[in-house]
């Protein structure tokens, strides 16, 4: 059946509807000063308008969309807005973060009376880090002032100076006479002396920021390999590509011809930034998700370790050792947070001490991934600059960062292949090294148990190490106390003795409260779940309380110990440990014989 | 083939038993009605005449038999002449389109050149100039797929509405041929987005409803893959108002997945029920409908109702970072029609012609008015309540969700952009769906 004649095309009525020959719509964001119903409906119109008005009438009927999102859609000649208002108890890091990634350009409220606030200059860092270039900063309720050029000029020039060293290709000032108490006569007057484009005309002239780097990136989402030929699927996030041209896959270091290209629209022989598409390429190997495809001319790099700027968005805080989830284009990989350098002070944009990341902080820290990922500083790149950080548990998104510079240590330090290797040591001492990860309450049996089954493998001629936490505090980590910045950093160091250890074909005990979920797998990753061999000594509270063999919980109570695990510090019980044992009412050599038979049989 | 000489019987006339009769006997072959029927039969002319308990469809379907009753008793009020039609050869190959009423009174019509519609609805424009008197036509097989579509006349009055729906089969366009930036835009974004979640997933489910926005999904998440099948299993939960134009829907839908998927195996639907035992390791959801579409008791609902959405809680979408990865514990209901108002999943749906589901277009169809709203009779399970008549109306559905509760509306809107002016001219708002922020905002339209 031939559809095509079946449907009315091009209907005059879609043209009625849709009114203009549309592009690409343009993402406002508009933040700032909490403002009042008079400006936000005089904002609105002024965005409608389609004539360059600069007074907006008294009329303040107001037929905009507004989504569920509180988003305002509008309709202009030529393209839609969609703009995006953060504001008020809204303007926090992560919905300005998430608005902020998405906008084109930024309007700005800037309450005259107040000045540029601290929270002014927040939001502004934000916007500069995430390079929203294009700014108007509008300057309502003038015609409350008697000299309204005056405080226009005060408050512009106050907003320019502090925004110069920022990153911001242009900024504007806008004055804004409100509708409602003034008579539309004098509001007039009271814009006689402002010449600048209207808000409207500002839009119209503003395009969506192109970078200057032309450089093909194409993030891979998704792949199907075929015998000599790979598809790849991916949105182009900046460059174009075309048929015939030879293309390098940054991870795999391999570069391929391009065979046929399929966008939206069908069959294309180049396609350019924001194309869904898929690329052919000749190849007969196979590649994953996460590759990077790049023009083989300019190649991008790979990096496991970089100076970024964090924006932390979680209220959970951040602690320099701890591993999540790093999300780079399409790249995933665990991260660890290595060091914090230092905040960046909102109020004076200068650097200042900073222990732990907490909500709405922007610092410098210096992160390693778990594997190399292809990247590039966010000066030179969007695509390959941004990143985000994910908490492994819960999945939230708890940081976003803005690469600096890569740690050229990655490139510097090749580690030192030895001749005589870890299997090597396993045949000389007869068994597989392994780490044996003891958790639970202080007092639960941990270390009772540990001592138990030391005993049971040197029987047994098994070459063994008990970690214990009261010994290691002692010495390698006695300059760590226990909050929780320094709890995280005390498991990491343990984590990688126990790995160095195991290395040397022993089986490692060890015995620590190891209280946190992220903690332990962090030390999962990093000695291989393969060798990691959790022990979850469930003893309940009660129990380890009333044995209490060191006075511990009768001083945590008494309010003289705190961060106590189980009483002031929470406890996050292992979810699938290799075996668990209740040190409540199972013998001790019941439990040590489980743990034996688990080592022997793997 | 039995004999090719019909003995001129087969003329480009409207035949009755009684010219054919006249026929023979100029022909001498026959001095009796008995002896000309006999030959009748002997030529195998004839087919078996029909009566309203041997009607199918073109797929071979049984029609809806309260809709058959109601207009048979219609026809009886009015006196008009009922003819049941088929299309059947002579045995000279020539089609030919034969009619009887319920006394045997038997006509047919030879037929030459292309058959189409409008052929076939002239050639019923004769017989009924031939009996002279208003008739009724119930079509059978291949002639009541002729017939859909086919509107009815005073003279000549078709059984409207008494067969089982069926979907044409729209090949969708893989090439766009609108430069409409705007929903190229739009378009570009949620495949971005559908990718991404596929390719995060171990064990995704698109959820297909028949709404026009899950067709719409269905549609992007194929492109999105395209040449490769998506790595998705269909999903086709039973709602909570089915009614058989949505059951033929998904059945045509089901039939084109399964039909491409015998490549790899990648897309194969499943039903609810094998699902539920499937849904605990599902870890992604596409959907594109609101969760109380699905029926209650459907574990769908629950586990969807479980299930994170992006955006909720903390899960931020910075730019392109979309983190849209199924934790550990709970799944994950991807949206990625979220930024789509109902305006532009229409005007996508014309640009790419979506097959959608035909309660959306309007048509003349049976229904009755009950508390102030037209409800549709389109289902055999449907009863009437004490004085309520069915009634012939031009309506179409506004949204699925509607549907239940409101019913269909009165309307002229055909085609797209007919539906399009039609809500900008009723000034209602065209809601943009809500994003992602939970499960109770998840979509606005449908």
């Amino acid at each position: 059946m031939n559809t095509l004649t079946t449907k009315v095309r091009a209907h005059p009525a879609t043209q009625a509807v849709s009114g203009f020959a549309r592009n690409k719509p343009l993402q406002v964001l508009v933040c700032g000063d909490d403002p009042d119903e008079t400006s936000q409906v005089a904002l609105r119109r002024l965005l409608m308008a389609t004539e360059p008005e600069v007074i907006v009438s008294a009329d303040l009927s107001d037929k905009m969309m507004t989504d569920d999102l509180g988003q305002w859609h509008i309709s202009r000649p030529g393209r839609a807005l969609i703009v995006n208002p953060i504001l008020g108890h809204q303007a926090n890091s992560h919905n300005l973060a998430a608005a902020a990634s998405r906008a084109d350009c930024a309007l700005l409220l800037l309450d005259p009376m107040a000045g540029v606030t601290g929270s002014i200059r927040r939001q502004l860092s934000l916007l500069s880090l995430f390079d929203v270039s294009n700014m108007i900063v509008v300057i309502p309720h003038l015609e409350r002032s008697k000299q309204p050029a005056e405080v226009f000029r005060k408050v512009s020039e106050e907003c320019r100076r502090y925004v110069e060293s920022m990153n911001f290709e242009s900024v504007s000032f806008f004055p804004l006479v409100n509708p409602g108490s003034t008579k539309a006569s004098k509001r007039v007057q009271a814009l006689g002396w402002y010449t600048g484009p209207s808000l409207s005309q500002w839009l119209d002239q503003t395009i969506a920021p192109s970078r200057s780097a032309t450089r093909l990136e194409l993030p891979v989402q998704w792949v199907k390999s075929y015998a000599t030929y790979v598809d790849v699927y991916g949105t182009i996030a900046c460059g174009s590509i075309s048929c015939g041209e030879s293309v390098r896959l940054t991870l795999s270091g391999e570069t391929a011809k391009v065979l046929s290209i399929i966008a939206t629209d069908g069959p294309r022989d180049m396609a350019h930034a924001g194309d869904a598409v898929v690329v052919r390429v000749e190849l007969s190997k196979s590649i994953a998700r996460g590759e990077m495809l790049t023009s083989s001319r300019q190649p991008v790099e790979a990096t496991d370790q970089f100076e970024a700027t964090l924006v932390w968005l979680h209220k959970q805080s951040g602690h320099a050792g701890r591993t999540y989830d790093i999300q780079l284009a399409t790249q995933w990989s665990g991260a660890t947070i290595t060091s914090i350098r230092h905040a960046i002070d909102p109020d004076t944009n200068q650097p200042r001490v900073c222990k732990q990341l907490v909500a709405e902080e922007i610092a410098v820290c210096h992160m390693a991934t778990s594997k190399p990922l292809a990247y590039d500083t966010h000066d030179h790149s969007r695509a390959l600059g941004r990143f985000t950080l994910v908490d492994r548990i819960t999945g939230d998104t708890v940081a976003c960062g803005f690469i600096r510079h890569s740690l050229r240590r990655a490139q510097n330090i090749h580690r030192q292949s030895l001749q005589i290797d870890r299997a090597s040591r396993e045949q000389l001492n007869g068994h597989r090294g392994r780490v044996v990860w003891f958790t639970g309450l202080s007092g639960s049996g941990k270390s009772t148990i540990a001592n138990a089954l030391e005993v049971a493998l040197q029987q047994k001629g098994f070459r063994t190490y008990i970690l214990d936490g009261d010994n290691i505090r002692h010495g390698l980590n006695k300059d760590l106390g226990f909050s929780e910045a320094d709890r995280v950093e005390n498991i990491r160091r343990v984590a990688e003795v126990a790995r160095l250890m195991m290395d040397a074909g022993l089986i490692v005990i060890t015995s620590f409260i190891s209280p946190f979920r992220r903690e332990r797998e962090m030390a999962r990753d990093l000695i291989g779940s393969e060798d990691f061999m959790e022990i979850f000594v469930d003893t309940p509270l009660a129990v380890c309380e009333q044995r209490d063999v060191k006075g511990l919980y009768k001083k945590a109570r008494d309010g003289n110990l705190p961060n106590f695990t189980g009483i002031s510090s929470p406890y996050e019980a292992p979810e699938t440990p290799a075996i668990a044992i209740n040190g409540g009412a199972e013998i001790l050599e019941e439990s040590v014989g489980k743990i034996f038979a688990l080592l022997e049989r793997g | 083939m039995q004999t090719t000489d019909l003995l001129g019987l087969d003329a480009d006339l409207v035949w009755t038993t009684g010219k054919a009769f006249a026929h023979l006997h100029t022909l001498e072959t026959a001095f009796t009605k008995r002896t000309a029927e006999r030959r009748l039969q002997s030529l195998g002319l004839l087919p078996e005449p029909l009566d309203e308990n041997h009607l199918v469809d073109e797929a071979g379907r049984r029609p809806n038999p309260l809709l058959l009753s109601w207009a048979l008793a219609k026809w009886r009020k009015k006196r008009k002449r009922v003819f049941f039609c088929q299309l059947k050869d002579l045995p000279t190959g020539q089609p030919c389109l034969h009619a009887n009423d319920a006394r045997q009174t038997r006509f047919w019509i030879p037929l030459s050149g292309k058959i189409d519609a409008s052929v076939l609805m002239a050639q019923l424009s004769r017989l009924q100039q031939e009996i002279d008197a208003p008739i009724a036509v119930l079509p059978t097989g291949e002639l009541a797929g002729w017939l859909r579509g086919e509107s009815s006349t005073e003279a000549v009055e078709l059984a409207l509405g008494a067969f089982l729906p069926v979907i044409k089969d729209d090949a969708p366009r893989t090439v766009s041929v609108s430069n409409d930036l705007h929903l190229k835009h739009l378009e570009d974004q949620s495949i971005y987005m559908i990718r991404e979640a596929l390719a995060e997933s171990n064990a995704a489910v698109l959820v297909y409803t028949g709404s026009k926005s899950s067709s719409v999904l269905l549609h992007l998440t194929r492109k999105a893959f395209f040449p490769a099948l998506p790595p998705v299993r269909l999903l086709l939960p039973s709602i909570r108002h089915e009614c058989p134009e949505l059951s033929a829907l998904k059945e045509h839908v089901f039939t084109a997945m399964n039909g491409s998927g015998e490549n790899n195996g990648a897309s194969i639907t499943m039903t609810a029920a094998e699902a539920e035992t499937d849904l605990a390791k599902v870890d992604i959801v596409l959907c594109a409908d609101r969760p109380e579409l699905f029926s209650s008791d459907s574990s769908l609902a629950a586990v969807f109702a479980s299930n994170e959405t992006p955006l909720h809680r903390a899960r931020y979408e910075i730019g392109d970072l979309l983190n849209i990865r199924a934790s550990e514990k709970r799944g994950l209901n991807a949206i990625p029609l979220s930024q789509w108002t109902d305006i532009e999943l229409w005007q996508y749906i014309d640009q790419e012609n979506i097959t959608i589901l035909p309660l959306y277009f309007t048509e003349s169809r049976l229904v009755v008015q009950r508390e102030g709203k037209y409800l549709l009779v389109n289902d055999a399970a449907f009863s009437l309540q004490p004085g309520e008549e069915i009634i012939e109306k031009r309506v179409r559905m506004v949204s699925l969700n509607e549907y239940a509760g409101q019913g269909v509306v009165a309307s002229n809107a055909t085609t797209v952009p007919e539906i399009v002016l039609e809500l900008s001219a009723a000034g209602a708002k065209p809601t943009r769906r809500a994003a992602m922020t939970n499960t109770q905002r998840t979509s606005a339209a449908e």
